[in-house]
């Protein structure tokens, strides 16, 4: 066995997909029957972690986030199918908040930057929808007027004080590269796998991960190349999850034809309908009130609307065995609540989705947002669900493709 | 996990200190434990001994923007920094700031971001004669691809003004000295009010002021900049304004004939409200073009001369860095 002792990194802001990756990584690695590029060698630290997130991307449902002050350190050492090499991938109990505080409050944890220490290359995550860019006000007016739009008129400036969150991504991914750079046991070059996720909602999907880089975070695309004797980069375009799922939540396209749903709850005669109107906002009371007279909501009536009721449904007093009582549930409703996942807070949204359509079986819609999408992901077999897109590419299911370009 | 505010004074890279919950700064290695966080640099402004140390590690190219309050010299140094944002540099990417906040802070109120309707640009506060500094780090995309890293002043308006009416307040601009290039800001927005020759007449005063205290290095490039330059373009068939322009141009090279070529003139209109079909940092380009284009003749010790003997901070660290070096030349 060629042990190399590479020791690579995951690293990204919030929301860039580190854990989806992670999932679908843990289940290709530990796959036995079918063999993607890398196996795993073996594990330091619990899987506990793995395990768990794994269950959920097997079940479609969003993977809980990285909560970095109740996990313990996890590595995997993984070995290349073909060469024999191994190199050790840990994931630091860090968060992509922790990342960001790098930028915000300008302090990094201590454990990371022992991570650093012994890495010879990282993962860096970004994500096409968590992106925030430098919009320029002049622009704005500029495209307004473009469009026949009015002037801006003369406003009194509000002088806010700088909020650092705001920075665009880019800023803030440059800073953290800079400073990687700066510590005195830095060893160029660095290897850097960059991976857009959810690549699946990237279009056109042809493109290369290089250019949307380029495109969408130029200044990151810059850094990175007048620094190529810091960073040996490569890019990468991943979906882990394959797809969107279809979640729990409400969504705008749920008050369209609407009205009998509407009217139970402006009437509020039964139990569960009185609860609702007594927890909705006022703003969400008139919209009902709205689609109950026949009217069509607007989109953003209907979002705010959605937004309301998901708040509703995560709840912890959502349910109550008396107000459900008059309610003929559903076998798949009762399991849920028989195997305590009231108290699961991951789970608890499927429950209270499934509580609201027991509980309006003739009123309330069953169909889900993005629900065509995920019913086509879920007749993939979840080896075939993962996108995986760059120049270096040679398996475009497989996941461990960047992990095999860090370790090569 | 401590939510401590970061130290006010940014740590040195090599010597990691650590903020714990108790919020006392403790040595990560005498303790010999790693605790929580690890103050990074802030990336704020630098002081004049910061862009010093910065300076020794490799060449710098120091570029003075003077000129009167709310003449556009901060909207200048955040448009340059907004066409890279955007990739809209051609021949040079972007490689590096060490003070990325401050240039981010100083964008703020000319985002969507920050709620404004209309861009904005704080106004750069008096804080005495010693200058802030912002760094930006750039490459040649052609050829061999050289860096160019530069530190730019963004001092107040004021301080120009104190320099303007005393040459005794200019010698103390010890930062001027360094000056590879001197940008003397003409307000274009004034240009085209009553009141404009007072306002080329007291940047010509500037300017003579710092030539006749010597504070203007024998090869800097002073150039006499027409920031705003959208207000003279939206306003150009209206009579005198060229005119103007000309002779206050004329003015300017007969008066400091000494400069020579060393004289130029350029046109900016780094956020062109009154005419938007010039585009962001129209004229920026140019001004980078000839930065990068400066050959970096200055030799280090040049930024210590022993004529820096006072007092102050960056005087102090003048010296000391100043001795040891011809010290190690001595033994050589």
């Amino acid at each position: 066995m060629k042990q190399t002792n590479n020791h690579f990194l995951l690293i990204g802001l919030p929301e860039t997909g580190k854990t989806s990756f992670l999932a679908a990584l843990w289940y290709m690695v530990s796959q036995s029957n079918i063999e993607f590029g890398l196996g795993l060698d073996h594990l330091e630290g619990d899987s506990q972690y793995l395990n768990l997130i794994r269950d959920a991307w097997s079940e479609y449902r969003p993977v809980p986030r990285n909560k970095a002050e109740t996990e313990k350190p996890v590595a995997m050492w993984l070995k290349d199918r073909k060469t024999d090499s191994v190199g050790r991938l840990s994931f630091p109990d860090l968060s992509g908040e922790d990342f960001r505080s790098q930028w915000t409050h300008r302090q990094l944890l201590a454990s990371f930057d022992k991570s650093l220490q012994e890495a010879a290359g990282g993962v860096l995550f970004v994500h096409p929808d968590s992106i925030i860019k430098p919009i320029r006000i002049d622009i704005i007016n500029a495209a307004v007027e473009g469009i026949g739009g009015d002037k801006p008129k003369k406003a009194k400036i509000k002088d806010s004080p700088w909020d650092s969150e705001k920075s665009p991504t880019q800023v803030q991914l440059v800073d953290i590269l800079q400073f990687m750079a700066s510590r005195s046991y830095f060893q160029a070059p660095f290897r850097l796998a960059v991976v857009v996720s959810a690549w699946d909602r990237v279009h056109p999907q042809e493109r290369r991960p290089s250019d949307w880089i380029a495109v969408e975070l130029p200044l990151l695309k810059q850094f990175l190349e007048s620094n190529e004797e810091l960073f040996e980069v490569s890019f990468y375009g991943v979906s882990a999850q394959g797809a969107r799922y279809a979640l729990p939540h409400f969504w705008a396209g749920n008050f369209n034809d609407a009205e009998p749903f509407a009217k139970r709850i402006f009437e509020h005669q039964d139990a569960i309908s009185a609860w609702i109107w007594g927890k909705l906002d006022s703003t969400s009371q008139e919209t009902i009130g709205l689609i109950n007279a026949g009217n069509k909501a607007t989109e953003l009536q209907k979002k705010a609307l959605a937004k309301d009721f998901n708040g509703l449904m995560a709840g912890q007093d959502f349910y109550e065995e008396a107000r459900f009582s008059e309610v003929d549930l559903r076998p798949e409703t009762e399991s849920l609540l028989r195997n305590g996942v009231l108290q699961n807070e991951e789970k608890r949204l499927y429950l209270a989705r499934f509580l609201l359509e027991d509980a309006y079986p003739n009123e309330l819609s069953r169909e889900r947002e993005h629900q065509q999408e995920a019913s086509e992901l879920e007749k993939k077999l979840p080896p075939n669900r993962v996108i995986v897109v760059g120049d270096e590419v040679q398996v475009h299911n497989d996941a461990t493709e960047p992990i095999q370009w860090l370790i090569r | 996990m401590s939510t401590q505010p970061p130290a006010a004074t940014p740590t040195a890279p090599d010597k990691p200190q650590i903020v714990a919950d108790s919020g006392t700064t403790v040595d990560l290695l005498a303790e010999g434990k790693a605790l929580e966080f690890i103050n990074l640099p802030l990336g704020k402004e630098l002081t004049d001994v910061e862009a010093l140390e910065l300076a020794k590690s490799r060449p710098m190219q120091w570029i003075v923007l003077a000129g009167p309050i709310d003449s556009g010299k901060t909207t200048l140094l955040t448009s340059l920094y907004e066409l890279f944002q955007w990739k809209k540099v051609k021949g040079f990417a972007f490689a590096g700031s060490t003070t990325l906040p401050a240039f981010e802070e100083r964008c703020y109120l000319s985002r969507r971001d920050s709620g404004n309707v209309v861009p904005h640009t704080r106004r750069t506060l008096y804080e005495g004669p010693d200058p802030k500094y912002l760094h930006l780090r750039i490459r040649s995309t052609t050829g061999l691809r050289p860096f160019t890293d530069f530190l730019f002043t963004d001092v107040s308006g004021e301080l120009f003004e104190h320099a303007r009416d005393s040459v005794t307040e200019c010698k103390e601009m010890l930062f001027l000295k360094r000056a590879h290039h001197f940008l003397l800001f003409l307000d274009s927005a004034k240009g085209v009010q009553q009141g404009r020759w007072a306002m080329a007449d007291d940047c010509k005063a500037l300017l003579r002021s710092c030539m006749d205290s010597e504070m203007i290095w024998e090869d800097c490039i002073v150039n006499v900049v027409w920031s705003r330059f959208d207000y003279f373009m939206a306003k150009e068939a209206e009579d005198g304004h060229k005119l103007f322009r000309n002779e206050v141009e004329k003015e300017f090279r007969k008066t400091f004939a000494r400069l020579g070529p060393r004289l130029k003139f350029s046109q900016i209109a780094a956020r062109p409200l009154e005419k938007p079909d010039l585009h962001m940092g129209y004229g920026v380009q140019a001004l980078l073009d000839q930065w990068a284009a400066t050959p970096l003749e200055m030799k280090a010790r040049d930024l210590f001369p022993t004529s820096f003997s006072g007092l102050r901070e960056s005087e102090l660290f003048a010296a000391r860095h100043f001795s040891s070096t011809t010290a190690n030349e001595a033994n050589e």
